[in-house]
């Protein structure tokens, strides 16, 4: 398995690299518009976004639809044409994750999805309106908390 | 910045296509209609703060991965 050090990301083989451009950069960040997309099988669902620009800014990011089944967003027709997308099976949908000091309290972001067109590569962090997706939503069940759950007595 | 007084139901034209009236005010909210073609983003700007706040909270450093990744691929296997 990779592990996805800082260090490491740059012996990941060029093949697993594509090249995908932000014409509006990220939100709040509007200098990164041009990322290298890693991805390696073993740690998928998870992939890295690494601005070319300025390496030292790398993101993780997740298939949010693996972590939140019932996950369902909307493109509007302004957002596909500016992607140029003609199918939904071009779509890459990913959810930028944060990490905090403690792993176990790690989110995604699933207010504001990135959307990639893999056919051309040009990608756009969407604000999704009208739902009410959490910008932190989190990633990790809480083991503790499920257990302490299960032991509860069933109400009859 | 362009400071204009409008009254309740006067409006503010930018540009050709951006219609704003104010439909609405309260004590210490005003209430806004906003007319505009779909190509312009129209959103809160708390909202778009906060998106920007997390993105570079996120663009920190990958230290957590390597916990992260055994941890939610035991919880995906699992599910």
């Amino acid at each position: 398995m990779i592990s996805f050090s800082k260090e490491a990301t740059d012996r990941v083989s060029v093949d697993s690299r594509q090249i995908i451009t932000f014409n509006s950069g990220l939100i709040g960040l509007p200098h990164l518009k041009v990322f290298a997309l890693i991805e390696d099988e073993e740690s998928l669902p998870i992939r890295l976004l690494q601005s070319v620009s300025m390496p030292e800014f790398v993101f993780i990011v997740i298939n949010p639809f693996t972590i939140y089944p019932n996950y369902d967003i909307e493109i509007s027709d302004e957002d596909a044409t500016e992607l140029g997308i003609t199918s939904p099976g071009d779509v890459l949908v990913l959810a930028i994750v944060t990490v905090p000091e403690d792993v176990r309290f790690v989110t995604a972001n699933l207010l504001s999805p990135i959307v990639v067109n893999m056919k051309n590569k040009r990608a756009r962090q969407i604000l999704l309106s009208d739902t009410d997706y959490p910008i932190n939503y989190r990633i990790l069940r809480d083991e503790r908390v499920e257990r302490r759950n299960s032991r509860l007595p069933v109400a009859s | 910045m362009l400071i204009l007084t409008r009254k309740v139901n006067e409006r503010v034209i930018i540009g050709d296509e951006v219609e704003i009236t104010v439909l609405k005010v309260s004590r210490d909210k005003v209430k806004l209609g906003i007319k505009a073609p779909e190509s312009i983003m129209i959103q809160r700007n708390e909202l778009l703060m906060s998106v920007g706040e997390e993105n570079r909270r996120a663009a920190g450093p990958l230290n957590g991965l390597e916990r992260l990744l055994p941890a939610l691929r035991q919880q995906l296997q699992g599910a």
